[in-house]
């Protein structure tokens, strides 16, 4: 039997079909829940928001892709479009949201300090909730960035990064201290120290501990040096998101001091790209000042730096524990790659000594053979 | 009143989802383009760099050779990203005998690599290569963005081997506190990166870039793109953009040190202090006619990075073109594309009449 997705037409088509069905039951059960509402804003309540339809929606496309193993450039920017378009659909919720919360102001009413504040609130409320989808969805955000600071290896294969991830990164607890660290709390250090040997023992622990060669106390340092230095990149990665929300927020109070432009107009899809464009350029200028403030510079080169001191840790304890394999570390890589680099720099200078004396050569003999 | 504003999140988002439908249609298939479009052949070959050879259509109106010097940032086929919009086809349309550099993509071996490598080293070659090869004794050199920056230093340390310097968006006087990528490079620890981490990641850099305009890049230029999914062209070419634009190779960890501390932290070059391998790069030993262009709207090397230039050579022959685009606008506006290719033929054919020179390679 041929599988449907061989042939384009035939799975296009019945994929439509279900697209449709599912549009159509959205559409149905909004209007009745619209219908069983009485206050203007209440069908914002209904579970299948824009939002969650275009998930649902962007997923059956997804696994229609994979089942057709679609990879590549194609592919790749596509899902770059669709992770946008998440935000633009998430967006489009929290607009009708703030239209629903906008139109249940009767015109030409003064509202009180009290009225505007819940207003307020409420608006602030509802974008807070986008805004964990826009700091979820931008495919070029601060995990790049950590996985340039933390998630490669320079030094080693991916076998000396599978020796330390069960102490380093499998730590599931480690979160959780880190953050009661950061707040202050001494006694959650002991409970790293803790978790970290007892992880330690579990897995490559037993094959290190050997107090015999006397490198115990060494490695114990590096270790501790290692989980330091991961505390501090933490602390120095939350404050910087910290700052980038911080900002996000700062945005949403000039979006929503400028909303009041949209008060009267009718709702239609010209108002809501409107409101789209009015909302991301605002974002960019909130956003242009932040980048271009000295609070941004230091805090993000103290991410950084945290950021690759861990790693240098990393690196560090790894070049200790390959010590006892026969993998070499990065030390004895950087070894390698010098020398590499030292011959080649000297090959091409002989090269060019031989080519000039060949030059030279060829010029004499030319020229006894004309004479 | 609700009514309506569902009515339209209902419209909009069946508008956005057909759109996206034609765009899954119109991209997923495609796996990968190809890395330039107008053909070229490969004549010279170093480690992991390549001199590609375009030969001029039409009849010759420059008898000296162009090499274009392209930044190690990114890939050079952004100057032929598509049959239409193609610097290079332009360039031989208009008779120039015409060489591109390819750096290829440094890997971890490769951390050592200085700058001296490149310019002294790899660059030196390809231009002797071609002179070798073309029996000219002299070449026009034609520098791009970073490539721009080594092309300069290169006139100035063998002004006996260029005819002419063309140069553009070339970041040369960096003692600015205005543009972000200016000042975002004078904070941070680039020997601490280096050191540890060896080649500095392309992702790393291609942050930066988006962190520009970080809305508009990441989210508003996708969105924008919806509207037009259904046409296939169009989609074609935003794929070519966005392939180029991610694209990023690594950077040779010592190259990239020197380039960040010495230009963009201290502005040696610009102060006439910055050296390589011992020797001092004096720009006004540039004495062969100097095309400076740039885009006045240029983000990432805004134009009073390229401008000063003009005084910073040691010839009066300097040509300072500004075009109202930005960075990327200099390889593929419709501006540039229509006005960049006759500008610089006309400009070298002028300043190469009667030059061809007898050159290493009439020796055998």
């Amino acid at each position: 039997m041929v599988d449907a997705t061989d042939k384009p037409g035939e799975w296009m088509g019945q994929w439509l079909k279900m697209q449709e069905s599912l549009m159509k039951e959205w559409a149905s059960s909004l209007q009745k829940m619209v219908k069983s509402s009485d206050a203007a804003g209440e069908w914002t309540n209904i579970p299948l928001t824009p939002g969650g339809l275009y998930e649902q929606w962007a997923k059956s496309l997804d696994d229609l892709a994979a089942k057709r193993q679609e990879e590549g450039v194609g592919r790749l920017v596509y899902d770059r479009i669709a992770s946008s378009a998440k935000v633009y659909m998430d967006l489009l919720n929290f607009w009708g949201k703030a239209m629903g919360t906008l139109t249940s102001v009767p015109v030409g009413k003064t509202l009180t300090v009290e009225e505007l504040s819940v207003l307020r609130n409420n608006w602030m409320k509802n974008y807070q909730e986008f805004m964990n989808t826009l700091w979820g969805s931008t495919p070029a955000d601060a995990e790049s960035l950590a996985k340039t600071l933390d998630g490669t290896t320079v030094s080693a294969s991916d076998v000396t990064w599978g020796l330390l991830e069960p102490i380093l990164k499998n730590v599931a607890q480690m979160p959780d201290i880190v953050q009661k660290i950061a707040r202050g709390d001494s006694s959650a250090v002991l409970d790293l120290g803790g978790i970290f040997a007892k992880n330690f023992e579990d897995t490559v622990g037993p094959a290190m501990i050997a107090p015999s060669f006397g490198y115990f106390k060494q490695l114990n340092d590096k270790i501790g040096q290692t989980a330091h230095a991961y505390v501090r990149f933490n602390t120095a990665k939350n404050a910087f998101s910290s700052m980038m929300y911080k900002t996000g927020l700062e945005a949403a109070e000039k979006v929503y001091q400028r909303s009041t432009e949209f008060v009267g107009k009718e709702a239609t899809p010209e108002t809501f790209k409107a409101f789209y464009r009015l909302w991301w350029t605002v974002n960019e200028e909130t956003y242009h000042d932040l980048l271009s403030s000295e609070e941004f510079t230091s805090m993000s080169r103290e991410m950084i730096t945290r950021g690759l001191l861990f790693r240098k840790w990393i690196d560090d304890l790894t070049d200790h524990l390959l010590r006892f394999t026969n993998i070499p570390g990065k030390k004895d890589m950087d070894e390698i790659y010098k020398t590499i680099w030292e011959l080649r720099r000297e090959i091409k200078g002989q090269k060019r000594v031989i080519r000039d004396l060949e030059k030279k050569v060829g010029a004499k003999v030319r020229k006894k053979k004309s004479a | 009143m609700a009514e309506n504003v569902m009515e339209t999140i209902m419209k909009e988002n069946a508008r956005v989802q057909q759109k996206l439908l034609k765009g899954f249609e119109n991209m997923v298939h495609i796996k990968d383009l190809e890395d330039g479009v107008t053909p070229r052949e490969v004549v010279y070959k170093e480690d992991k760099v390549e001199v590609y050879h375009f030969k001029p259509e039409g009849e010759s109106v420059c008898p000296v050779p162009l090499l274009i010097c392209y930044a190690l940032v990114n890939r050079q086929y952004m100057m032929d990203i598509q049959d239409n919009l193609s610097l290079f086809r332009k360039l031989i349309g208009q008779g120039l005998d015409l060489y591109v550099i390819d750096w290829g993509y440094p890997s971890k071996m490769d951390k050592y690599q200085t700058m001296e490598d490149y310019i002294d080293g790899y660059l030196n070659n390809a231009v002797d290569f071609i002179r070798e090869t073309t029996g000219s004794e002299k070449i026009n050199l034609l520098g791009v963005c970073q490539g721009g920056a080594f092309s300069t230093i290169y006139a100035a340390l063998y002004p006996e081997k260029i005819q002419n310097l063309v140069v553009m968006v070339a970041p040369i006087d960096l003692d600015t506190q205005d543009g972000l990528l200016q000042v975002w490079s004078k904070s941070f620890d680039v020997e601490l990166m280096v050191d540890t981490i060896g080649n500095v990641p392309g992702e790393f850099l291609n942050l930066g870039f988006l962190w520009l305009k970080p809305f508009q890049l990441v989210i508003d230029k996708y969105i924008g793109l919806i509207d037009k999914l259904d046409n296939p062209e169009m989609v074609k070419y935003f794929l070519r953009m966005e392939k180029w634009i991610f694209d990023s190779p690594d950077q040779a960890g010592e190259t990239f040190k020197k380039f960040v501390k010495d230009l963009f932290q201290q502005n040696l070059l610009c102060k006439g202090e910055f050296t390589l391998g011992g020797r001092k790069v004096d720009l006004k030993k540039i004495t062969m006619p100097v095309l400076n262009l740039f885009g006045e709207q240029d983000h990432l090397v805004p134009p009073y990075c390229s401008k000063p230039l003009a005084e910073l050579v040691g010839t009066k022959d300097v040509t300072t073109i500004e075009y109202p685009v930005g960075h990327i606008g200099m390889y593929v506006s419709s501006k540039a594309q229509k006005e960049m290719p006759p500008t610089v033929a006309n400009w070298l054919k002028d300043r190469c009449s009667a030059e061809r020179l007898k050159g290493p390679g009439k020796e055998k």
